[in-house]
This record gives C-alpha cells, structure tokens and sequence, in this order.
C-alpha cells in the first residue's frame, strides 16, 4: 500500500538525479545552519533558517502572509515552483516550513525523505557555493488557519472525545521527568507533563531510526491506530516548540492522509508555562 | 575536573579544549537562534603533567566565571 500523498516526497537518488532549476527549487531548511548549511549543503539549495527566517522576529509566532511573500521573492519561488525542502534534525524544521508553505497555499511542495541525515550516510557531496537566485514576486493564499491549534482549541479540545491530542516528546517529556534536554536550554517550561488525555507517540516512532526515511503505511497504521488515533478524529499534535509535531503532523495528514489534523506550534513552551493550565503527569 | 552545570548534557566528542590545552568531553548547546556551540564537560588533567593546585585554579575560575554570571541576572543585595 502507498502513502495517501506519494507526490510530496522524493528521495535522495532522485534529487541527485534532478537538481533545482527555473522551475524547481531545492531548499534546505535547518535549526542550526552554522553547523548545517554553512559547512556543506546539496548543490543548488538556497537557505531557510528557520529562527530568523520562518518566525516573526519579535512576537513569537509564525511570519505573516506578508514576510513568507518576501521569503519566497528571496529566494526565487513563485507560486507554481516546485519546491523541495530538507534539513538537519531529521526534517523536523523542514516539516515546519513545509506546514508554513500549506498555511500560505503552497500547493507544488515536497519532502526529501531522510533529509541531510540520509543524504550524508550516502556519502553524497555538498557544496558550500551559494545559488545565484532571482527574485520573483509572491503572492500568497491567505492564511489557511485549520492547520493550525491554538491554545484556546487545545483548551476547548480537553473533554471532547472526537478530537485527540499526540504529544510527540519522548517519554521523558512526557511524564514530566524533564521539560527539555540540557542540550536546549532556552526550551524549558515552569511545569513538567503533559496535556490531560494526550498520547504519547514519539515522533521517532513515525521513522526509521537506520536513515530516518518515514515508515510504510501499514507500520505508520500500527503506530497511530491502536491508540485511538484515527482518521475520523480531529487530531492535534504539539511537542515543545511545534517542529516535532510538524513532523507527525505530515506523517498523518499527507502520509496517512487523515483530513483533520492540527499542528499545535505554541505547544509545551506555552502550555507548560501559562499559570492555571491543567498538567497531567 | 567537571563542569556540574553540564551535567545530563550528551558527550558528543572527546578531543582538546584549546583554551585549556588538555582533553575534554564535549558536548553541544544550542542557543536562542539555534547555533550549537561546543562546551567542555569534563577534562582529563594527565597527573604527570598537572598537580592539584593548578587544577584548582582552573576549578576557582570557573567557580568565579558562574558567580559573575549569577551576579548579572540575580544581584544579591547583601
């Protein structure tokens, strides 16, 4: 059985077998580009950092309809490129950027399955040579907000039984053991937990942990289903800043193909810290 | 000598803190923008080439590099 949306992801030997051009663009999406992009990307790959470029840089939300038009001018997109996102992190943050492009009405979109992760274990080559791009003029779709939880849903969300909410942290978050790893210091929340009634399914679970391609339908079903995560629910995925569930975001709705599903990107660093909010443990 | 505040942080390499010149266990923290930055969790001071006063001193800056730190975001007023 094929995934629901074949059409949005590619591989790495057919990225290397059809590089960007006029119509194509390829772009690397990356939580860390010093350490990413900067040393070595795929030939051709212009750069979203997704701090400075995907988010506002004062409010913390996501850009507006406005700054994604001039990103994608930026970077030589218009409305119909195809475009092809990947990056480090297991493709968390391209995930982010591929459900941004959605809010806005992308519609020609991909994901190059693994990311840089099977891209090096591959051996393949990077370059560190920046592409020449000319700037377009965007115009996008208004922003399509059902793609997107916020608080005030989640809230009103907590005792209905048709929607269902995946935390995608690993069991450690999830309890309340840790708020984040040491590694993200700036990730904490004052409360440790969870989201009453949530279920824990990591988003790890949704790939191979070989070269983080995604897993087959039938595995995708095995992991989702048997936990009452179905496509006749209204399903709200969050993490700790909204990349993760992104990941499994994509994975239920283009993968699977459910058709109600919500990325909640306030997620833990909101609902942990707001004062009154119920935690469960 | 062990750099407590890292503790839990992943050992991601081994190899020589340039500022120190001796082998340290890395690990990597990522900043509000995202960067990684390489941080020393633990160094490994050879007996034959450090006594222990010289390593205490490391230790004592350290100590005092956290102090100021602490200093900046909670002054104590005594």
């Amino acid at each position: 059985m094929s995934y629901a949306h074949p059409e949005v992801l590619v591989d790495t030997e057919w990225m290397s077998k059809n590089p960007p051009n006029e119509n194509r663009k390829l772009v690397e999406v990356d939580y860390d580009p010093v350490n990413g992009y900067q040393k070595g990307h795929i030939n051709g790959a212009s750069l979203i950092w997704w701090k400075r470029d995907i988010n506002d840089p004062v409010t913390r939300d996501i850009i507006s309809k406005r700054q994604f038009e001039e990103l994608m001018t930026k970077n030589g997109i218009t409305a119909d490129t195809e475009v092809i996102l990947y990056g480090d992190f297991n493709n968390w943050f391209a995930a982010f950027v591929f459900w941004v492009f959605k809010i806005y009405g992308h519609e020609n979109l991909k994901i190059m399955n693994g990311g840089r992760k099977k891209w090096e274990l591959e051996n393949r080559e990077y370059t560190t040579e920046e592409p020449q791009l000319q700037a377009t003029n965007y115009i996008a779709q208004p922003p399509d907000e059902g793609l997107r939880a916020y608080l005030f849903d989640v809230s009103r969300a907590l005792d209905k039984e048709d929607t269902v909410m995946v935390d995608v942290r690993s069991p450690a978050e999830f309890t309340g053991e840790i708020t984040a790893p040491p590694e993200y210091p700036m990730e904490h929340a004052q409360r440790g937990g969870h989201i009453p009634g949530a279920n824990n399914i990591p988003w790890a679970t949704a790939v191979n942990d070989a070269d983080g391609t995604f897993k087959t339908v039938d595995e995708l079903k095995q992991n989702y289903e048997p936990k009452g995560v179905t496509p006749d629910k209204d399903v709200i995925c969050y993490c700790r800043i909204g990349e993760r569930s992104s990941h499994s975001w994509f994975v239920l709705k283009y993968l699977l193909g459910y058709s109600k599903v919500r990325n909640y990107d306030g997620s833990w660093t909101e609902w942990g810290n707001m004062i009154g909010n119920p935690v469960e443990k | 000598m062990e750099d407590k505040t890292k503790r839990g942080l992943t050992i991601k390499e081994t190899s020589v803190d340039e500022k120190l010149k001796v082998k340290a266990d890395k690990g990597m923290i990522h900043d509000m923008d995202g960067i990684g930055h390489w941080v020393p969790i633990r160094w490994y001071f050879a007996k034959n080439q450090f006594d222990l006063n010289q390593v205490l001193e490391y230790a004592e800056e350290m100590d005092k590099k956290y102090t100021e730190l602490r200093e900046l975001t909670c002054p104590d007023d005594d």
